[in-house]
Parts: C-alpha cells; structure tokens; sequence
C-alpha cells in the first residue's frame, strides 16, 4: 500500500515541479545569477546522483565491478568518445568482471 | 467542431502536434520539418542515447520485479514519473524498507532539477496552455541539456519535443521488457546494467562540468554527499550535495580578473 501511495505522490509532486518552472518564467523575470544559480544547482544534484549512483548501493558500497565499469565509460565520455561505445565499454566491463567473480 | 473533439479523444499525442501546425493533417509533415531542423548529427546523438535510456528503464523494470513486485509496478512508474534517477531513488529505499516520507522525499529532492530545467526551457512551451501540460511530462536531463545548449527557438522547440517523445516511447518499451525479464528471470546483475545510470546521467554534464565554477560546485558537493552517506538516511546525501554551490567562487568575470 505503501507503494502505491509513493508512486501517486512522486508523480504529483514530479509533474508540479515540472510545470512549475515554465509558470513561474510566465510570471518573474529572474535575474541572470539567479538562472546560473538554478543551472548550477541541476549540475550539482546530478553529479552528485552520479557518483553515488556509481559508489553506493542502498547505504552500502556498491562493489568494485561498478566502479571499475562506470570509471571505464566516463574515461570515455570525458576523452569525447562516442556516447555508444562508453557506455558498451561500460557495461560490458561491469559484466566482465562479475563474470570473474569480482563483486 | 465535435470533430475536432473526437480526434482529441481518439489521440492526445497527435493533438499536441495539430495545435502546433493548425491542422491533423500537418502532423506528419510537422514531424518531418522537426527531424530536418535538427539534422542527422543531432538525431543520431538521440538515438545512441535511446540506447541508454532503454538499458537503464529495462535495469528499472527487471530490478522492481526481480525484488517480487508485481508487473504493473514498475510499468506504472515509468509512465506516470518519466524520471529515471527518481524511480531508482524511491525503489530502493523502499526495497531497502524505507518509509513513505524517506521515499517520496529522496524522489522529489532529485526531481527538484526540473524546475530549473523548466525555468530554462519555458520559450519552449509558450504560445499554448495544452503543449505546456503535455510538454512539461516531457522534461527529463537528456531533452533538456540537449535544448538548452541551442540559441535558435527553432532549434530548442524541435530538439525539446523530438527528443522527448523518443526518450518517453523508449524509456516505457524497454521497462515492460525488463519488468517481464525480471520475472522470468529474477537477478539481472550479471548483465552489468547498473554501470548504464551514472554514465547516462554523466555524458549531459559533461560540457558543463569543463566550466571552472560549475566543475568546483559539482565535485565539492559530490564529495560531501559521500561522505555523509554512512550518517544520512538514503536519498538525504544527495539534497546535501547542494552545499557545494557555496563553494563554488565568485563570478566568472570576477575570477578571470582575478587569475590575470
């Protein structure tokens, strides 16, 4: 039940956040630091998603063969390899290393 | 005019574009000059990361029946969320026993990036109170990065809705596809899927992240949110990471002035 009440909720508040931005440029005229503050603050909420995305997996570390993988394919992202092949490189380097047995 | 209202009954996505054109039968050809403005560069960039966004909505679907929810979960999820960093968000801590508040909340913090992104991003949307509520489902970090890195509106609107539409169409096909694997098959970890979110919440930020302020903001708020983790409940570490914008200097033209 629990469930269902945390899905209706986060698509509620997903869709009002959504909405919300174009409504609220409707109405103020936000000054440029303020736009760079916002523009900033997705940078960093999505960093930071990144890298605990990549370490951390529930409250605990999410094991060498993520690491290792997703190292591999942002080596490649920042290098300007195709998206394609980074994330290939990526995945089949987590898959490799778990076929060894490497968690 | 009862016509008119019968097609909108028949097919909303359709609608969308025939208010944009004035006519049904412009839609095809509005999609036609959409695809042309952006040109093959731009859409074969799309269609690589479709590619992404399928392994990480087939990961969500496999991951939420794998752990013994039933199929429509996950299927409903992403239909009616269409944010891949929040849906794994509220999963896990759920998965991990949660509670309702630790769930929504850890959800809603990440999503908060919308509202910048629809700050952003408004031009695209004007002229129409339908294409704003359909149009704002369609806001994820993919379409908006891509959009917002072009001056032309032209350019912005085609990119904004194209993208989107494929985004959506791929990230709800490939999470029944993991939701019916996941049962079959129970743990899809060998397969290495989880390495796919970071990278394909990465390659957007990447441009940005080569810009002094922003690189400083990022790395410093990622930090704080690791080293957190241990003392913060799940989801919490990442609202943390806000903190970093404070560390992230003066203006650009003031540190430029200030390096010379």
């Amino acid at each position: 039940m629990t469930l269902i009440y945390v899905m209706l909720s986060v698509a509620v508040g997903t869709y009002a956040l959504r909405v919300a931005g174009p409504v609220l440029s409707y109405w103020v005229d936000l000054p440029d630091a303020t736009k760079l503050l916002f523009t900033h603050a997705a940078i960093v909420l999505l960093f930071a998603l990144v890298v605990t995305s990549t370490f951390i997996q529930g409250a605990n570390f999410a094991g060498w063969s993520r690491l290792i993988g997703v190292g591999v394919g942002a080596f490649l992202i920042v290098v300007r390899a195709p998206l394609a092949l980074a994330l290939g490189a990526g995945i089949a380097t987590t898959a490799g290393l778990r076929w060894l047995g490497i968690a | 005019m009862w016509r008119d209202r019968e097609r909108r009954k028949l097919d909303p996505g359709l609608f969308i574009f025939s208010v944009r054109t004035g006519g049904y039968l412009a839609v095809p050809m509005a999609l036609r000059s959409a695809l042309r403005t952006i040109g093959p560069r731009q859409l074969g960039e799309m269609l690589v990361s479709c590619v992404a966004y399928a392994a990480v909505g087939f990961s969500f679907g496999a991951i939420a029946t794998a752990a013994g929810l039933p199929l429509w979960v996950p299927i409903v999820f992403s239909a009616v969320v269409f944010a891949g960093g929040a849906q794994f968000a509220a999963l896990s801590v759920l998965l991990a026993g949660g509670s309702y508040f630790a769930a929504t909340a850890t959800a809603l913090v990440l999503n908060a990036r919308m509202l910048p992104f629809g700050l952003a991003l408004s031009d695209v949307f004007s002229g129409s109170i339908v294409r704003l509520l359909f149009g704002a489902h369609l806001v994820v970090d993919g379409n908006a990065a891509m959009a917002m890195q072009e001056v032309d509106p032209v350019r912005r609107r085609a990119i904004f809705w194209v993208y989107g539409g494929l985004i959506y169409l791929t990230w709800n096909v490939s999470t029944v596809a993991g939701a019916l694997v996941g049962k079959a098959v129970g743990s899809i970890d060998p397969l290495g899927l989880d390495a796919a979110l970071p990278l394909v919440l990465l390659a957007p930020i990447v441009p940005a992240l080569r810009e002094k302020r922003a690189r400083r903001a990022a790395l410093s708020g990622a930090a704080l949110a690791i080293v957190a983790t241990p003392f913060l409940p799940v989801g919490y570490p990442i609202l943390l990471s806000l903190l970093g914008l404070t560390l992230r200097g003066r203006t650009r033209s003031a540190s430029a002035v200030g390096k010379s």
